[in-house]
């Protein structure tokens, strides 16, 4: 057996090792241990505030931490950050390319970031002495799309891209650190631990990665080893996935939502699971039960993007109508 | 090897106004997520299967806990965490600063 054939046998025997250690730690499911609490009462949010301004399609939104201020990419080619409670505009930032995929805020709220068809992160200081917003950084490496990008704090950023690969920046010399390298299609989305040790990587080739950071290793992979011999369609779904058991818990699905998912947030204490859909609404799934507790409708085009502010008061979404609608 | 892209495309068009009186030109573009396999030649990749080997040996090594014990602090956490999430429990109107204060006529 030459050493090509012996190194498929080997990979294929560990991926059956692995289905096999995560069917073992299947003594029960979700829905059975939580067969004993009641499902949430129906959530009626109402929309309190509207952000009007932007004038295209708004493709990402980012909360500050201090739940209060947020940031918001559009295919006008501006970034904006809003007052969530006054609604103004605290800053209007023209973008150089308005191909942008993606934002974020900083847990510092000095800087923002965005980033899209244009390769590249670029980095805007908010707090510049003379009161303009600036260009601060152009990270530039990737050979793909940005697709999503998110600080780890003034000093380090990290992007997915659809060159299939996440990269760890140092924003100051504006080089890469770590480049985690592994999915086999382009990496659609990221989210980092809350003690900023670890993040988790989503893209095209079904699977979902846990990366260490500092180690630059990815620990698990959710989705992806079950050996697929044929796809018939792409279905969208929502899945749970618990880190420690290493496996899906349960899927958020239901007959009559037919289309797709494209953004997803917990509320703060993780019981409600926000989830925006092609069909303009937002959907509210109690976590626990995977029974949909509400729906949020109100714009008139696809939900593209959605957050919960850190202190969970209020969810915020983004439509391809041009506007943010804040909820509580 | 197969590997899968998600590139982003524009379209461009025209359709019917909702009464269906006339052809109004509406610009809109459409994101349309073109899933493209292409596949690798196997040629290049004697190291890339040896790394794919110690990546399996490493995600295998995980230790593992039982189902019913995430299920269980899953819960343990969303319930004790119920009362602070706005969301969930609702927030009194004088409290919620998204919304402004009913103004009381003064008689």
């Amino acid at each position: 057996m030459g050493e090509m054939e012996q190194l498929r046998k080997e990979a294929d025997n560990l991926k059956d090792q692995i289905t096999a250690a995560r069917k073992a730690m299947q003594d029960t499911t979700l829905q059975e241990a939580a067969a004993s609490i009641n499902v949430v009462g129906r959530v009626q949010l109402k929309t309190r505030k509207t952000l009007r301004g932007h004038l295209a399609k708004i493709y990402a939104m980012h909360w500050s931490t201090d739940s209060k201020l947020c940031v918001s990419a559009s295919q006008d080619g501006k970034l904006i950050v809003w007052d969530s409670i006054t609604t103004n505009k605290v800053n209007a930032i023209p973008l150089k390319s308005s191909w942008v995929m993606t934002c974020a805020y900083a847990p510092s709220g000095n800087l923002v970031a965005c980033g899209g068809l244009d390769n590249m992160c670029s980095i805007y200081n908010l707090k510049g002495k003379d009161g303009n917003v600036k260009v601060m950084r152009e990270l530039a490496a990737h050979t793909g799309y940005l697709s999503c990008c998110r600080f780890l704090s003034d000093s380090e950023i990290i992007t997915s891209s659809g060159d299939c690969t996440c990269v760890l920046w140092d924003i100051e010399t504006g080089t890469q650190k770590t480049i985690f390298a592994g999915h086999q299609g382009d990496c659609m989305s990221l989210a980092v631990s809350p003690d900023f040790k670890f993040f988790i990587s989503g893209a095209c080739d079904f699977t979902a990665k846990l990366w260490d950071i500092r180690e630059g290793t990815c620990r698990q992979t959710f989705g992806g080893h079950e050996n697929l011999s044929r796809i018939n369609y792409i279905l969208d779904l929502c899945k749970l996935y618990d880190l420690r058991a290493d496996q899906e818990l349960i899927t958020y699905q239901d007959s009559s939502i037919m289309c797709g998912v494209t953004s997803l947030a917990p509320s703060l204490s993780g019981r409600l699971l926000l989830a925006g859909y092609d069909d303009f609404n937002v959907n509210i799934w109690d976590t626990l039960k995977a029974e949909r507790v509400g729906v949020l409708a109100g714009h008139d085009n696809r939900v593209s993007c959605i957050g919960v502010s850190s202190d969970g008061m209020a969810c915020c979404t983004g439509s391809w109508d041009s506007f943010l609608k804040i909820w509580n | 090897k197969i590997i899968y892209t998600h590139a982003p495309v524009h379209k461009e068009g025209r359709h019917w106004c909702k009464k269906g009186h006339c052809r109004v030109k509406t610009e809109y573009n459409i994101y349309i997520k073109r899933l493209t396999v292409t596949t690798m030649t196997s040629n290049s990749n004697l190291s890339t299967m040896r790394r794919l080997v110690e990546q399996l040996k490493l995600e295998a090594s995980v230790e593992r806990i039982k189902v019913s014990q995430a299920a269980t602090e899953l819960q343990q956490y969303c319930l004790q965490n119920a009362g602070k999430d706005a969301l969930l429990v609702g927030v009194p109107t004088g409290s919620n600063p998204f919304r402004e204060p009913r103004s009381c006529a003064v008689v």
